[in-house]
């Protein structure tokens, strides 16, 4: 059967089962048909190869800032510095490895490494 | 790091005021205080990320500190491409930067342009979405690389209200081929071309909407001709494009995603890191083989599909420039301490100095060139001073050993330590003479003996005491039937025999009246007559000669007495008042006839 009949074979399949649920038009991405084939149902797809993780760092009140270092699973640095306060900061992390990250405050013996991990909403928590 | 002793005031100019604040020592940072605050922006220098800028204390990075990622482009828009997606390669990085209450107040965007997959006149735009020209209040930039200078002129575009930085009119004359329109580091059988490098740096009003996660922000194409733009998925095109082109053609785009075909599939590919990209006309899945589960699976699966290129589809290139530090920290506000060179400077040294090289600052790895070690002191906040030395061939006036053949030498460096006097003699080894400045093999052993020839006799010579050449050959004894005569060998001859030497005749008689050289006495004249009856030779005088009385042997007899050999006028007769007598000889004893009279004997004659 020729792939792009499949495709839309499979897409009406999914549109029948699923409802208005968005889905691939392919049934199981395994298949790596080729590009030109492909048909994306899911409206919100963009093909973004990163998403978005929310970092929020909560100061005690009245503590001085503190140096602090975010890093992703791979141990490349996201973000350094430091802020006067509480912040929140929105990073950028790639798919597939968002699920935590790393936090480091201070600085030299008294640096503290903390694991951060993102939740289902894409926040990740972490006090100073 | 050698630090600063004195305590010197560092000044911050407030921005825009230009106002001067005498602050705490500059040694602060190096020392790791904490409880100083140069740019008064409530964080302390030694975690301030630009302790010198008060609108900056923090920094996030995209797609990570010193970490490139990509954007790929098909520029068909709204027609489908051949998904190659290398009608642009852009290699990005940028640093937002945040002041200490958390607002965006700058970034940084380094770009490398790697690839122009394009036929089309394509320009370059960065759209800072939702924020304003006017907030941005200040745009730098510099690029690299660049063949035709005019096109890379970075501006913003006044008639867009977000703030949109025109980066490029036409990327083809970034490379130098806007009248070819040939493509740029796709097509492998084509010349390469060194990236373009491009570094922009803007500072923004705080205040503004830009997050962080948005980065790299809407970087796009765009084509003046015909009115298209390519955006990611996520942004709508600029006021300037042709909006009608939207959802013609092969346009997909929804109130969700834009610049999208009708399947889905964007115009424009954002990778977190980098990665090859396609060859001319190699669609992107022929590379990346999982990039469409990537997609049929809204992401969810091959997330990493960037990871895994398939082999002979990528355009092969080595990556683009290193970027740099972003963590080095703006120290502009401390004043310049420059490093200072150390006593080893200009002194002069054979080897690598390694002491003294900084009497401030941190010292570097010595090299040489050019006759000089050179190095270079680091103080703070100021740029490297370079420090040298002569690179010398000796220590001035001192002396060392040399070689000489056969031998050793010394030799002594000159004042100034460029070379060495000569190379002079101080010892021969074994077997070998000084001559001159030089040790000569010896010939033979000093004062030795060694045989040597004389012809009829036996001779030897002795080695001088240097050892270079042995002395004249002198005779030891005569062969039997020889008899020595000086330093040769001549043959005996028998007595009486007329003109005929008698070379060993052992005797003259010249007593009294017998006398050839006076009538009372054997002398001088006796002696040389009895040479030249010995030799043979009318010239040969007595150089010594003994007297004494007659021996029982044969001999010159007196002129009476014996056998005539006669007159021998050639050897210097006639005697002494005896005129007319002949040379007699006798085989006998002159004893037992002349008597005990005086005779000479024991002669040495000339030649």
């Amino acid at each position: 059967m020729p792939n792009a009949l499949s495709n839309i074979l499979k897409g009406l399949a999914c549109a029948g089962v699923l409802g208005l649920v968005a889905c691939a038009q392919s049934a199981d991405p395994s298949d790596n048909l080729p590009l030109a084939e492909l048909v994306v149902t899911d409206p919100n797809f963009d093909f973004a190869t990163t998403r978005t993780v929310r970092v929020e760092l909560t100061a005690a009140e009245g503590a001085a800032p503190q140096a602090i270092e975010v890093s992703d699973a791979e141990g490349r640095r996201l973000m350094d510095g430091a802020f006067r306060s509480s912040v929140s900061m929105d990073l950028k992390v790639p798919v597939g490895r968002a699920n935590t990250l790393q936090l480091r405050t201070g600085q030299g013996a008294q640096a503290v490494q903390q694991q951060l991990t993102v939740d289902e909403r894409g926040v990740a928590g972490g006090d100073l | 790091m050698n630090l600063p002793t004195a305590t010197q005031a560092a000044k911050l100019w407030l921005l825009g005021l230009g106002l001067a604040v005498a602050l705490a020592p500059n040694s602060a940072i190096a020392q790791g205080q904490t409880n100083v605050d140069s740019d008064l922006d409530g964080v302390n220098d030694a975690i301030d990320a630009q302790p010198c800028d008060n609108r900056v204390s923090a920094r996030v990075y995209a797609p990570a500190d010193r970490t490139y990622g990509m954007l790929l482009f098909e520029d068909q828009w709204p027609a489908r491409g051949d998904f190659d997606f290398n009608d642009a390669v852009i290699a990005y990085n940028q640093t937002l930067r945040y002041d200490s209450a958390g607002q965006l107040t700058g970034l940084r965007v380094e770009l490398s342009i790697m690839a122009v997959g394009a036929r089309f006149q394509n320009g370059l735009a960065l759209r800072l979405p939702g924020t304003p020209q006017s907030a941005v209040t200040s745009l730098t930039f510099s690029i690299a690389n660049v063949v035709n200078s005019a096109a890379g002129e970075v501006r913003l575009d006044p008639t867009e209200t977000d703030a949109t930085i025109i980066l490029a009119d036409d990327m083809h004359a970034l490379f130098g081929v806007e009248t070819t329109r040939e493509w740029v580091n796709t097509d492998p059988s084509l010349p390469t071309h060194a990236f373009v490098d491009m570094v922009i740096d803007v500072l923004l009003d705080p205040g503004n909407n830009l997050s962080a996660a948005d980065a790299p922000f809407d970087l796009f194409l765009y084509n003046r001709l015909n009115g298209t733009e390519v955006h990611r998925p996520r942004y709508r095109g600029t006021a300037r494009m042709d909006a009608n082109l939207f959802n013609t053609v092969d346009d997909g785009t929804t109130p969700t995603r834009a610049f999208v075909t009708t399947d889905g599939i964007p115009f424009a590919l954002e990778l977190p890191e980098l990665a090859n990209y396609p060859q001319e006309g190699v669609a992107i899945d022929q590379l990346y083989a999982n990039v469409s589960t990537f997609g049929a699976s809204s992401g969810t699966q091959a997330t990493d599909f960037y990871r895994t290129p398939a082999s002979g589809a990528a355009f092969g290139l080595t990556p683009p420039r290193a970027l740099q530090a972003a963590a080095a920290p703006d120290v502009s506000c401390f004043a310049p301490e420059p490093g200072v060179c150390g006593s080893a400077t200009g002194a002069g040294s054979v080897n690598a100095p390694s002491a003294n090289l900084c009497s401030f600052g941190t010292e570097s790895a010595v090299s040489s060139s050019g006759g000089l070690f050179r190095w270079s002191c680091s103080g703070n906040y100021s740029a490297a001073t370079a420090c040298t030395t002569p690179d010398l061939v000796c220590a001035p006036n001192l002396s060392g050993s040399c070689a000489i053949s056969g031998g050793s030498g010394s030799q002594t460096c000159n004042g100034s330590g460029t070379g060495y006097g000569t190379c002079t003699v101080t010892a021969c080894n074994s077997g070998y003479y000084q001559s001159g400045n030089s040790c000569v093999a010896q010939v033979c052993t000093p004062g030795s003996n060694a045989s040597c020839s004389i012809a009829n006799g036996t001779a030897q010579q002795t080695c001088d005491n240097l050892g270079s050449a042995y002395g004249a050959c002198t005779l030891v004894s005569c062969n039997s039937g020889y008899t020595r005569s000086g330093n040769v060998c001549q043959a005996n001859s028998s007595p009486g025999t007329p003109g005929v030497p008698w070379p060993n005749a052992p005797q003259l008689y010249c007593n009294g009246a017998c006398s050839w050289d006076s009538a009372s006495h054997c002398g001088q004249g006796d002696a040389d007559i009895f040479c030249r009856l010995r030799t043979g030779n009318a010239s040969s005088r007595a150089t010594s000669y003994t007297t004494g009385t007659a021996l029982d042997a044969p001999g010159f007899s007196c002129p009476y007495i014996g056998t005539s050999l006669g007159s021998y006028p050639q050897f210097g007769g006639p005697r002494y008042n005896q005129g007319g007598y002949d040379v007699k000889v006798q085989a006998t004893s002159i004893l037992a006839n002349h008597g005990p009279g005086t005779v000479i004997r024991s002669v040495v004659c000339t030649p």
